[in-house]
């Protein structure tokens, strides 16, 4: 009986494990790490998600259907070579294993943005990866279909 | 006969053969037991005695205080609880301050270190959305640029505007 109650709790344990969104993880990973800053804000303005636009009307319309679930930001510190590629792998990794969909790239000689956008009936996630050497930010904002 | 009495003289000295031992034995207890050997006869015949004795059968008694077995109506309750108990767990840990402070709104971090002060919280989180929207806008400045110019070298747009301007041309001569 131990033994049905223990594979019970670890198979309840995996399936709530697996379901948890890997770029959160990460976000949570290195949130307290002195060689990142982070940023969460619980709930972004108007104002503020101007930003979704990557500054380029043409390129992404500001979608007034949702509302915000809050959007967080995590920067890289460190001019560690090493560090930068790991990490890069890391958000790469992430973003594959939840299923993001690229919507943009953009490469202004070294520097490189990339944007990514996962819809769900109940959610709209958009990622913005900064890939400059010495600058790597990722940024993810969360909407809820406005009812 | 003067074997029995070696076989004896062994026996006490406890240098018999199996087969010696066998053979006095059968000589003890048959009726040709010499009158010199006759002291000898009650202990070969306690020997075959001792032989006839079965060992009482000993049965292990049922283990009385046997666990009874868990009653699968039980185990399921068990189970039920265990799973809800981790549902609950995992449904409230993502929703819980992430810094545990009660600003609520900002949560920032820098090297590391929480900010606790909802104002400067706020001020650290606004300076460093902005920079990043500023290195995204000037990433995407190019695009903008080349969608600026493709409008403008649009063909169709460009006739538009020759036929507008023709017309106008025209519209004055007459």
């Amino acid at each position: 009986m131990k033994r049905i109650l223990s594979i019970l709790f670890l198979a309840t344990a995996f399936v709530a494990g697996a379901s948890a969104q890997q770029l959160e993880k990460l976000f949570d990973k290195y949130m307290e790490d002195e060689r990142f800053n982070y940023v969460y804000q619980k709930k972004a303005s108007t104002y503020d998600r101007l930003s979704d636009m990557g500054g380029n009307v043409d390129i992404m319309m500001f979608d007034r259907s949702k509302a915000s679930l809050g959007r967080q930001m995590l920067t890289l510190n460190s001019a560690d070579k090493s560090l930068q590629e790991s990490f890069t792998r890391e958000v790469d990794n992430a973003l594959k294993a939840d299923k993001y969909e690229q919507v943009s790239i953009v490469r202004n000689g070294k520097n490189r943005v990339e944007s990514y956008e996962k819809v769900t009936p109940k959610s709209t996630a958009k990622v913005s990866f900064i890939k400059n050497p010495g600058n790597i930010v990722v940024t993810l904002n969360l909407y809820a279909p406005k009812k | 006969m003067n074997t029995i009495d070696n076989i004896l003289d062994n026996y006490f000295e406890g240098t018999t053969l199996p087969e010696e031992e066998s053979r006095l034995k059968e000589y003890f207890r048959g009726n040709a037991v010499l009158p010199r050997h006759e002291i000898y006869k009650p202990l070969f015949a306690a020997f075959d005695k001792e032989k006839q004795i079965a060992a009482p059968v000993f049965e292990i008694p049922a283990e009385k205080n046997r666990k009874k077995p868990f009653p699968i109506r039980k185990s399921w309750i068990a189970a039920a609880s265990i799973a809800a108990v981790t549902l609950l767990l995992v449904t409230l840990v993502p929703f819980k301050n992430k810094t545990g402070t009660p600003s609520g709104d900002y949560t920032v971090f820098i090297h590391g270190k929480a900010i606790t002060n909802p104002k400067k919280a706020r001020q650290y989180a606004d300076k460093m959305f902005m920079q990043a929207d500023e290195i995204i806008r000037t990433s995407y400045e190019p695009v903008v640029e080349a969608n600026a110019i493709q409008t403008e070298m649009d063909p169709g747009r460009i006739f538009d505007d020759l036929s507008r301007e023709i017309n106008h041309m025209q519209s004055i001569n007459q």
